[in-house]
């Protein structure tokens, strides 16, 4: 197969302010044309209707897919199968593994392991400190001659202020973001949820707002000071989306994601002490949650990510303050995110698209994707934006079953996923194709 | 009481619905215990009412009754307690059910065995209420969750969370020396931000309309404390003036460890409940209450503290046992009834009337079980 044509659907492709129908023309696994009637011009054709919406291959900023050391919660295979169902083409792995992805023999398996088991394009996050211990710097220089996106120590914050410098400093030197996970490790503690009301209601030990809007602080002061590229990882808090415009206000370097599940639930969610609304960092008040709705709307706040986070179901049945923190999101992402934010209009499809499309591939300087220029990968995933479904776990094709989205009907789902021009997923409803090239 | 026990559907798991004209005799639904917080107020009158009861039972020479024999009720603490596992273990065995201390030191949980592996193996063992103490936060929660309507679940504290028959057995201790709590002032002193007692009482006397107020230090006051329902004080004696009932907590000895005080003796200094403190600012017949066990001399002096005039504190732990009785007999009494043989003289209504001329006749008969 060399050519297939994708007709009649809405395309949205934000970078290149395209809202209309057309085709879109893959040739030899990268995009050669979008336009109108270019079905005489391909091998295969897939027939689409205008609910159908073709845009960029989603980009997932934030994974944790298993491997190598927690094989029991997730692998590669698994993991990468359940980004290709979500309409994910590219998603990044973090650090956070056994041992710590922090050294070029340990990511050199990675690669292995990912040429060999993935549907997907998977994309690595180097830790910015050895082991995660934000005492000594990794051997950045190696590791991005081996392929790292960016460097940082996942959910590990940075607590000297003196190794976030240095941090700064050497990785902009490599072109590289450092990836903050901006919660003050004092102040976090033993906590577990969101400081305030419900904390106090349910007895379950609070993590204040403000030790992550201090984190941030710091970091925009140094990024001032001493230059570089800054990544705010999984930003949540009204106070820190305010500092963020501020900062981008003043131009400097600085990208910021949050998460579907900060968009989608609030600290109230913790009612049931259900683990599976456990998460690092809390889910947090209503005024938070719109705040972040405002930034994204606003630009403020970049991209939107999984933070796909597998445990096994021992770990996750245990007491609340026992239980490990995380949510899957890889199968959710898309259909959670346009039931929460296209469905009473807090966003337009186009900015929604783009936070999970261009933004991202911006962030960590991915030129080739995120758009449907010509000549950029044919990473394209095809969105049913009427189709209902009702999430169910046990129908992942994730190993884990985590996921706080369990039983919600949710509007919206990926149902054709191409990685460089093949089918990695399809839906059953989307009928007569080309043999799907099914991996995973 | 022949006819009363028609209304029981054999195999019904939970209390059955007041059926027919005749007045509902007790507002009780519930299969657990979990919470003060969503206990209706007519809930805790019935509580309340039932205790009463068994509270003249044991006044009485032979205190066992029928009402629970072949139940079996677990007390499953996974922290240390004396008065509560105690207090629930001889409410347990006064009902003639058999209460099993579960003892998580000797028991597999020293060897791993998780919180769910524990439940599914009481549950096969035909247990029918577990008591649970628990240092997570939710884990009553988890437990009902699991068992469903198959066992009642008994929240006898959980973390920081609730402690709800303390606060039902506070409340009822209260009332026995005040007529309501209806627009009483309620004023509990000290560390709230860890305290399932606090938490508790808070939900519990703002449901029976007391003004409810809540004083410590401000390392030892959780966030929004004044919406859970009570105004907040960091000056003592402001905080006493014309209360109706002052409720020391206890202060663990970590939190100094900890940072959140400096010493325990500036503690007692600011916030301690001492007789002149006691004597100055509230009502003159204010009453001063401890959830035990106690610091003497650090949140509450000895001299108020054994003081019969003011201080409720045995009265709490007597009226625990009869708390704990009521709550087992409403939650667990009623199940099943009819299955049970050699009961049949037993009234599933569970009118408190009921229970008290059973016990006569259990009396009469000279049947001292």
């Amino acid at each position: 197969m060399s050519s297939m044509v994708l007709t009649g659907g809405r395309v949205i492709d934000p970078q290149n302010n395209l809202d209309a129908v057309a085709d879109v023309l893959v040739q030899d696994g990268r995009v050669t044309q979008v336009g109108k009637g270019l079905k005489a011009k391909a091998d295969a054709v897939i027939e689409l209707q205008p609910h159908h919406w073709v845009c960029p291959g989603l980009i997932d900023g934030r994974v944790n897919f298993g491997d190598p050391g927690y094989s029991d919660r997730e692998t590669i295979r698994t993991g990468a199968a359940s980004a290709a169902v979500g309409g994910i083409t590219t998603a990044i792995l973090m650090p956070t593994t056994k041992p710590v992805i922090d050294n070029v023999a340990t990511l050199e398996y990675v690669w292995a392991t990912v040429r060999r088991d993935s549907a997907v394009r998977l994309e690595v996050l180097a830790a910015a400190t050895k082991n995660l211990e934000g005492v000594e710097l990794t051997e950045m220089g190696k590791l991005t001659a081996n392929g790292v996106v960016g460097f940082g120590d996942d959910t590990a914050p940075i607590a000297n202020t003196l190794i976030m410098r240095r941090l700064l400093e050497y990785a902009q030197m490599l072109d590289k973001p450092v990836v903050v996970h901006p919660q003050d490790p004092y102040f976090s503690g033993a906590g577990i949820m969101n400081e305030g009301y419900y904390a106090t209601l349910l007895g379950i030990p609070g993590i204040p707002a403000v030790g992550e809007s201090l984190m941030i602080a710091r970091d925009l002061q140094l990024l001032k000071r001493f230059g570089g590229r800054l990544h705010v990882a999984r930003v949540t808090t009204a106070e820190s989306v305010r500092l963020l415009r501020r900062a981008k206000y003043d131009g400097l370097a600085v990208t910021a994601e949050t998460t579907a599940h900060h968009l989608c639930f609030t600290q109230a969610d913790m009612q049931r002490y259900d683990s599976d609304f456990k998460v690092q960092p809390p889910l947090r008040t209503d005024d938070d949650q719109q705040a972040l709705i405002e930034g994204l709307a606003d630009g403020t706040i970049d991209s939107i990510v999984s933070d796909h986070t597998p445990h096994n179901p021992d770990e996750k049945s245990r007491p609340i303050d026992q239980s490990p923190y995380g949510a899957i999101g890889t199968e959710t992402l898309l259909g959670a995110l346009m039931t929460r934010l296209l469905q009473d209009d807090a966003l337009t499809p186009t900015t929604l698209i783009k936070a999970l499309t261009q933004n991202p591939a911006r962030c960590y300087a991915l030129a080739d994707r995120g758009h449907l220029s010509p000549g950029a990968l044919a990473d394209v995933t095809v969105i049913d934006s009427t189709a209902q479904w009702v999430v169910d776990p046990l129908q992942f094709k994730s190993a884990a079953r985590n996921c706080p989205f369990k039983g919600q009907t949710l509007t919206g789902q990926a149902v054709l996923t191409l990685v460089g021009g093949a089918v990695v997923y399809r839906h059953p409803t989307l009928s007569e194709a080309p043999a799907p090239v099914v991996m995973g | 009481m022949a006819q009363s026990k028609a209304k029981n559907t054999p195999g019904a798991k939970t209390p059955p619905e007041p059926s027919g004209s005749e007045p509902p005799p007790l507002s009780w639904a519930q299969t657990h215990l979990l919470d003060a917080h969503t206990l209706t107020a007519d809930e805790v009158e019935t509580v309340l009412a039932e205790a009463r009861t068994f509270a003249e039972i044991l006044n009485r020479p032979v205190k066992k009754v029928p009402l629970l024999r072949g139940k079996v009720i677990v007390n499953l603490f996974y922290e240390n307690s004396t008065r509560t596992r105690t207090s629930f273990e001889l409410a347990g065995k006064y009902l003639s059910a058999d209460t099993i201390n579960f003892s998580v030191d000797t028991s597999s949980v020293k060897k791993g065995e998780t919180l769910i592996d524990t439940a599914q193996t009481l549950m096969a063992m035909g247990i029918d209420a577990v008591v649970i103490r628990h240092a997570s936060p939710g884990v009553p929660y988890q437990l009902a969750q699991f068992f469903g309507h198959r066992v009642s679940v008994l929240n006898a504290g959980d973390g920081m969370h609730e402690h709800p028959t303390q606060s039902l057995l506070d409340l009822y201790s209260m009332r026995q020396r005040l007529e309501s709590v209806e627009g009483r002032k309620v004023v509990i002193v000290g560390d709230i931000l860890h305290s399932r007692v606090a938490r508790s009482n808070i939900h519990l006397l703002n449901k029976l309309g007391a003004d409810v107020h809540a004083v410590g230090p401000t390392t030892l006051l959780p966030a929004d404390l004044d919406k859970l329902g009570c105004t907040v004080h960091h000056q003592i004696e402001p905080a006493l003036q014309q209360a109706d009932v002052v409720m020391c907590l206890r202060l663990q000895l970590e939190r100094q460890q900890s940072g959140l005080i400096p010493s325990l003796g500036e503690y007692a200094r600011l916030f301690g409940i001492n007789r002149h403190r006691l004597m100055t600012y509230p009502k003159p017949n204010v009453l001063l209450m401890h959830p035990g066990p106690m610091n003497r001399g650090v949140e509450i002096t000895s001299d108020v503290a054994d003081d019969p005039a003011v201080s409720l504190i045995l009265n709490q732990v007597t009226s625990g046992v009869a708390i704990r009785m009521a709550l087992l007999h409403l939650l667990i009494g009623h199940r099943d009834m009819v299955k049970q043989p050699g009961l049949d003289v037993l009234g599933a209504s569970g009118s408190p009337n009921d229970v008290l001329a059973l016990a006569e006749a259990e009396l009469q008969a000279g049947g001292a079980l």
